[in-house]
């Protein structure tokens, strides 16, 4: 099935074509949202919510991108709103805890029951998702996009909107704020 | 090559995308420089641990969750259209309501009626107040 032919079926409602759409891209969005938030549950529900948006909206697709560009933007756009929620929400969970004697369950687990090795690793990408989320929102999206999606410039130019040089740039500044973080840890030994 | 050199181009040399030239370079510091290696070998170990997380796949059943939330925010939307239109009509009904319970009420109070008693009793009182003249008023 064509590009043009996906979304001729998606903008007349064909069941089957969404299917084709949600089985082509869900893995791709499933992981751009694991990226941004680090949290399987968050990320399984803003991927469901992010198909939901392409059916009902995709009568204003507008053809002059490409269909994956648009869908990797819808993606992009709704993990960033759930993050600015997520730390508008931050400053709650002391009342949660206090009312309900437990607060939001840890993006990590506990680790309580998990073999040494496991615990550690695990301790060690908390570390550097800790070091990713710092960045700067715009330098975190670049760096993901290209790091981890393997776009091109050019590609993460299109979904994010902005111009091949300024990609560029966001991420060399990405790249060097990131092993800046990672510097500090290593004197501190904190991975 | 200095520290900082090699430290600026780390991440690159690394990545792979440096020069030859350049690549050759970090390689033959990093030989020579423990402290830079111990990083190198960390950043290594530990910056590209991160992409594991990204070989994760949605949970079986997708499609099925995704439609099923599509069904409920149809409904939803649906729900809400009805009450962007019977709102309205509701408040209107009870504006409606109103104004006749209003008219209603005023005739029941029109002249003629028992009531008139009543506003004979204030409207003189209120007259007299307006013509009376302040000075008097203060005298008494
Ligand atoms: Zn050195």
């Amino acid at each position: 099935m064509t590009e043009e032919e996906i979304i001729r079926g998606l903008q007349s409602g064909d069941e089957k074509v969404f299917r084709e759409v949600v089985d082509r891209y869900q893995t791709q969005v499933f992981r751009t949202c694991m990226g941004m938030l680090h949290h399987r549950e968050d990320a399984e529900d803003i991927a469901q919510e992010v198909f939901v948006e392409v059916y009902r909206s995709v009568k204003n697709f507008r053809t002059d991108s490409k269909l994956s560009t648009w869908i990797y933007r819808i993606a992009i756009n709704k993990s960033l709103n759930h993050l600015r929620k997520r730390s508008r929400s931050r400053w709650l969970q002391p009342f949660e805890m206090l009312f309900n004697g437990k607060s939001e369950e840890s993006v990590y687990g506990s680790g309580e029951s998990m073999p040494h090795a496991a615990l550690e690793k695990k301790q060690r990408m908390q570390k550097l998702h800790a070091a990713i989320d710092a960045l700067p929102e715009r330098q975190k999206t670049v760096f993901l996009l290209n790091k981890f999606e393997e776009l091109s410039y050019q590609e993460i130019a299109e979904v994010t909107g902005q111009t091949i040089s300024s990609v560029e740039s966001l991420l060399h500044r990405a790249k060097v704020n990131l092993q800046k973080k990672l510097w500090n840890c290593y004197k501190k030994e904190c991975l | 090559m200095k520290c900082w050199k090699c430290f600026r181009d780390l991440t690159a040399y690394l990545e792979g995308t440096l020069g030859p030239e350049a690549q050759a370079g970090v390689e033959r510091h990093l030989d020579e420089c423990k402290e830079c290696r111990g990083f190198a070998e960390f950043l290594r170990d530990n910056y590209f641990l991160a992409a594991e997380e990204y070989r994760v796949e949605p949970a079986p059943f997708f499609f099925t969750r995704v439609k099923a939330r599509l069904e409920s925010v149809t409904a939803t939307t649906a729900n809400s259209s009805w009450r962007v239109l019977l709102q309205p009509a509701f408040f209107s009904l009870l504006l409606l309501l109103g104004i006749y319970s209003g008219i209603r009420l005023g005739s029941t109070l029109n002249p003629g009626s028992r009531d008139r008693l009543t506003a004979e009793r204030f409207v003189p009182w209120i007259n007299e107040l307006e013509t009376e003249p302040i000075e008097n008023f203060l005298m008494n």
